[in-house]
């Protein structure tokens, strides 16, 4: 029989809101594939895209392994010292401040013309 | 305490609180960011799609809607570990400005669009 340690679903909707994340992340980055190469009009402006694909999944994966880590935590079986950490936070976090950071060169650059 | 978790300055202080509490903490974090995500991109949308508007007002309307996308994740990470320690110390939650920051950026670069469709 199951255990229902959190009636709240805590657990839950953070996984899902790091979903969200890793999805918009994604999107932009699908985003980009489609429209960089073809304006900047150099095969090389994939690779933004695909380095930004390649984050979105390895932070959906690595939320994933946080979530079984909180997971064990709940269940009252490990040390709390043992939960994970933040650094898919700061990985996250500056991701999104290279990705202003890429924008902002984009624009001031004018190369939309 | 042999806690390694990343940052130690958040989590060599205090004691564990509830994990719940975490969480929350957690997902305000994410909400921030995506926030970020979407200004960010509609910062770009208005220099990509050539709209018919003020070149140089729009510029800067873009530039407004990408600057606060970089600089909120740095802010978010600070309230976030902020969060996390008075959690720990079983203190009142510290005060965030987010919320007046996106309140301003949000307005002021509808201001500057407007701004730049009255000039185009």
């Amino acid at each position: 029989m199951s255990m229902l340690f959190d009636s709240g679903l805590q657990l839950e909707r953070t996984a899902l809101a790091w979903r969200r994340s890793c999805l918009a992340l994604g999107i932009g980055s699908v985003a980009a594939l489609r429209l960089l190469p073809s304006m900047l009009g150099s095969v090389w402006w994939l690779l933004p895209g695909i380095a930004g694909l390649a984050l979105s999944a390895f932070l959906h994966a690595w939320n994933h392994r946080r979530y079984i880590g909180f997971s064990t935590c709940l269940l009252g079986n490990s040390d709390p010292s043992r939960r994970p950490g933040a650094g898919a936070l700061i990985v996250l976090a500056a991701t999104t401040m290279a990705i202003g950071a890429f924008c902002t060169a984009l624009i001031l650059t004018d190369v939309f013309g | 305490m042999n806690d390694r978790r990343f940052p130690a300055s958040v989590f060599r202080v205090g004691k564990e609180p509830d994990v719940r509490f975490t969480l929350a903490n957690e997902r305000t974090f994410l909400a921030w960011i995506r926030t970020a995500l979407a200004l960010i991109a509609g910062g770009l949308a208005l220099r990509l799609f050539g709209l018919d508007l003020h070149p140089g007002i729009s510029m800067c309307a873009s530039m407004w809607l990408v600057g606060t996308g970089m600089i909120l994740p740095l802010l978010a990470w600070n309230d976030w570990a902020r969060a996390e320690r008075a959690l720990r110390r079983e203190t009142p939650l510290p005060k965030s400005f987010l919320g007046i920051l996106l309140a301003i950026s949000v307005a002021g670069s509808g201001v500057l669009i407007m701004l730049a469709i009255f000039y185009r």
